[in-house]
């Protein structure tokens, strides 16, 4: 079955990772969603992941994500590098306790002959809620409705400092 | 979080019953075919934002055409 070559962008990704480009990473956003859920409609794939080094300047430098992509043909621009057909936009998460500690723990989802590391759905939970548009907000809505997280997943959202984000939507999703 | 409530109408009720099931067949499916049914999701809404474009609409966002030719690239090479 051709489904869009994914397990192609996985293995660039691990190219990366041999590479000592990057460390851990793990898929997360709407594309995490429709592998542990549902498909939800979605332009690109958000790959979170750590640096292997950690850079020595206070800005962050992307530039081996982009020399990788020159290197291996991918077109990028400003916001995505197209890689065999599917636009990945890598998230550096190093920086935000939440991401970090999401990209560290990944859950394994097979995929054909293919293992893909997503985000937990406890921490996708708690990063839509720290996102907190709508179409987040929707997204937990999904993930428990269908059971992947339950009200103690969110006992996470206090370490994270996400309280009162919490305590703002709670009552819509439990009584 | 119950797809019930006692405000709804039994036709509601019975439309958010049919949709829990559906959503329930989806979730179950592998994940080989959650991200075939992606990528027709994606042509479907794409083909909406073309057609609203057509009507005199808004136009299509930029990162649906960077979707759409990254996609299309795709297409004219065979799988490795």
């Amino acid at each position: 079955m051709n489904v869009g070559n994914i397990g192609l962008l996985i293995s660039e990704c691990e190219k990366m990772r041999a590479a000592g480009i990057i460390d851990r990473y793990a898929i997360g956003g709407a594309f995490a969603a429709t592998l542990l859920d549902e498909p939800i409609a979605t332009v690109d794939v958000d790959i979170f992941f750590l640096f292997a080094k950690e850079s020595a300047g206070l800005v962050l430098d992307m530039s081996p994500i982009y020399d990788f992509a020159r290197e291996n043909g991918f077109t990028f621009d400003h916001e995505f590098i197209k890689i065999h057909g599917w636009l990945a936009q890598f998230v550096e998460s190093g920086t935000d306790p939440l991401w970090r500690d999401a990209v560290r723990d990944p859950q394994l989802v097979s995929f054909g002959e293919t293992s893909i590391p997503v985000i937990r759905p406890s921490f996708l939970v708690a990063m839509w809620l720290q996102a907190g548009r709508a179409k987040d907000i929707e997204k937990i809505a999904r993930f428990i409705e269908g059971g992947l997280v339950t009200r103690e997943d969110f006992s996470i959202v206090d370490a994270y400092g996400l309280t009162l984000e919490w305590n703002r939507v709670k009552d819509r999703f439990f009584q | 979080m119950s797809v019930q409530s006692k405000h709804r109408s039994p036709a509601a009720v019975a439309l958010a019953e049919r949709k829990a099931r559906s959503r329930a067949y989806i979730r179950s499916l592998p994940p080989e075919e959650k991200v075939a049914l992606l990528l027709n999701l994606n042509e479907q809404y794409y083909s909406m934002l073309e057609l609203r474009e057509r009507s005199g609409g808004k136009p299509i966002p930029t990162r649906w055409r960077k979707w759409r030719e990254a996609r299309s690239a795709t297409r004219q090479k065979p799988d490795r």
